[in-house]
């Protein structure tokens, strides 16, 4: 496979699992900004891991999913219980905080960045391999009393509350999970790129996953797997002169999809059709 | 010591211009009920636009600043419609992110289509940077003291309106219940605009402030100032006007001492690192919502 289709195929599974880091807290109505932080935690360990102790590279990738989530349980602790808004910019800061702290470690080589991070040997099905476990964990927390407590919070904290339902423990687990993720996702994006730096681990990131997140929908998993490769492949294919507006046009289809459709392309009324017009094709299959 | 005394008069000029953004983004959310990151981004839309009418019209300040003013006021209310169906559904968090795609937007406009992205300079006659006293190696420069003072006359203007006004009561009535202001007939709309154009005038101003204390501006500005603000406004406690003028002005002086004493780029690093404490310790703010 030609290197840059095998790096856009590796970069979508990112995305989609940096927006379903982003999609599980928001779950529970946590605007959960760390997946960023986590993933810069996660790339930074296993880049560091394979090159200073010649860890393998599966052995750092699941390293580096703990790290991610260790990171993400600390501030965790005290984010867990905060609301929506709160949490966004508490977890914005987090990203700044760790940026500066590794631009002034020098042993992880400061601002310039870490270099010379070897490649994976089966890159594509590494990464497939880490994006189907994800999923199969997101789906059973979707379908779980966890994920259908997280659903109820959504819609009110209070009432959701007085059902009994852990507020705390609920946020705290999802926010985990979802440091768990973006620590694999930044351990691929290490091992993709070949080197890792602060700058890299910005602000950037998040204005690619947003409209993932809230284009494709923020109420079920799918829409990070539908939208992640149009939105991320779009600009690559497109003109440069067009490509170019790539913000204009991420922006705008925002705008307009919070205002017409806030739940998203992929609703989970359309995740139901698909599943029911399956099912009908596979019965019309057996019946010729 | 001079040290010190350079840093606070640098952390005070800054802080006041983080006070003023706090209040129109308050503002907002007290009023319409709207997380405006973009707000930000407004502000440093409205420097650009001064920098471009300085430049058409030969460095006159009598044109660059109102149209400053005048940019700010516009893109403001202009967002508002887009707002207004969230705003129905009182979905915060939501506001937020379409805020963001409006951020996006700006930015793209500024990197893209102004100056080929390059940063912009204002001229002498604008940032002057001469000083009016001086203590040793710390000086306070004529920018700092037009933006320290121009701030107290701001914020002073907007409380009067706040607290001595007919339309100031409509905004504390909405921002206590839009439910029950819009029972007494104050109209919700109209006032809501109003707000807009309110905070969009607030930020005019503080894009002549910024544009004459930091002599530049550059499109990444709209993002570090949003960023700040925004965790300003959490520090203090969402909605929290007076809290916000406070901490802004904290924010400001730690960020320039920070600047003045510790290593590399610790200074957003203590900002955040001050602001998650905070969100962690007493999410509500140190001085409570008002929300």
């Amino acid at each position: 496979m030609a290197l840059p289709v095998l790096n856009y195929f590796i970069f979508c599974i990112i995305f989609i699992l940096l927006s379903w880091a982003v999609y599980l807290p928001y779950r529970c109505g946590q605007l959960y900004l760390a997946p960023i932080y986590c993933m810069c935690a996660g790339a930074y360990f296993g880049a560091y891991a394979v090159t200073a102790w010649d860890w393998p590279v599966a052995l750092a990738i699941l390293a580096s999913t703990f790290v991610g989530a260790l990171f993400a349980f600390f501030p965790a602790i005290g984010l867990r219980k905060a609301p929506g808004f709160a949490t966004a910019i508490a977890s914005m800061a987090l990203i700044f905080i760790l940026q500066t702290v590794i631009m002034n470690l020098k042993f992880v080589g400061g601002s310039a960045g870490y270099f010379g991070i070897p490649p994976m040997d089966y890159p594509l099905i590494t990464s497939l391999t880490v994006l189907v476990i994800a999923g199969i964990i997101i789906y059973r927390v979707d379908h779980s009393r966890l994920g259908r407590a997280a659903e109820l919070l959504f819609y009110g904290r209070e009432e959701v509350g007085c059902f009994g339902v852990n507020i705390a423990w609920v946020g705290m687990i999802l926010q985990v999970l979802s440091g768990g993720l973006s620590g694999a996702a930044g351990a691929l994006f290490a091992f993709t790129v070949g080197s890792v730096f602060p700058a890299a681990f910005g602000f950037s990131f998040l204005l690619i996953i947003f409209p993932i997140v809230f284009i494709g929908g923020n109420f079920t998993m799918w829409g990070a797997v539908f939208f992640a490769p149009i939105l991320w492949g779009i600009p690559l294919i497109l003109p440069e002169a067009i490509a170019e507006w790539k913000d204009v046009i991420f922006g705008t289809l925002l705008i307009c999809i919070l205002i017409f459709r806030p739940e998203g392309v992929v609703s989970k009324q359309v995740v139901r059709s698909i599943g029911i017009g399956i099912q009908l094709l596979v019965r019309i299959n057996k019946e010729h | 010591m001079e040290v010190f005394l350079a840093q606070l008069i640098n952390g005070l000029a800054v802080g006041s211009m983080y006070a003023l953004v706090v209040t129109g983004f308050n503002l907002l959310l007290l009023v319409s009920g709207v997380v405006q990151y973009a707000y930000a981004h407004i502000v440093v839309i409205g420097m650009y636009a001064a920098w471009v009418v300085l430049r058409a019209t030969g460095d006159n300040l009598l044109l660059g600043i109102p149209a400053a003013v005048l940019c700010s006021t516009v893109m403001s209310i202009l967002t508002e419609p887009l707002f207004r169906p969230l705003v129905k559904k009182r979905a915060i968090n939501q506001t937020f992110v379409m805020s963001i795609g409006i951020a996006m937007i700006l930015t793209h406009i500024m990197a893209k289509h102004i100056h080929d992205g390059m940063p912009v300079g204002f001229p002498e006659s604008l940032s002057d940077q001469a000083a009016v006293v001086q203590f040793g190696i710390a000086a306070v420069s004529k920018g700092q003291f037009y933006t320290f003072f121009g701030t107290i006359i701001a914020v002073c203007a907007f409380l009067y309106l706040l607290y001595r006004t007919m339309t100031g009561r409509a905004f504390r009535a909405m921002a206590q219940s839009p439910f029950v202001a819009r029972l007494l007939g104050i109209p919700i709309t109209k006032m809501g605009l109003l707000s807009y154009g309110i905070a969009g005038l607030l930020g005019g101003v503080t894009a002549v402030f910024l544009a004459v204390t930091m002599g530049s501006a550059y499109p990444a500005l709209g993002d570090s100032l949003g960023i700040k603000v925004i965790a300003t406004v959490l520090f203090a406690g969402l909605g929290n006007l007076k809290g916000g003028l406070i901490c802004g002005l904290i924010l400001g002086i730690a960020e320039g001492l920070t600047v003045g004493y510790l290593p590399g780029q610790w200074s957003n690093a203590v900002a955040f690192g001050m602001i998650m404490i905070v969100v962690m310790v007493k999410p509500e703010g140190i001085f409570g919502i008002r929300v």
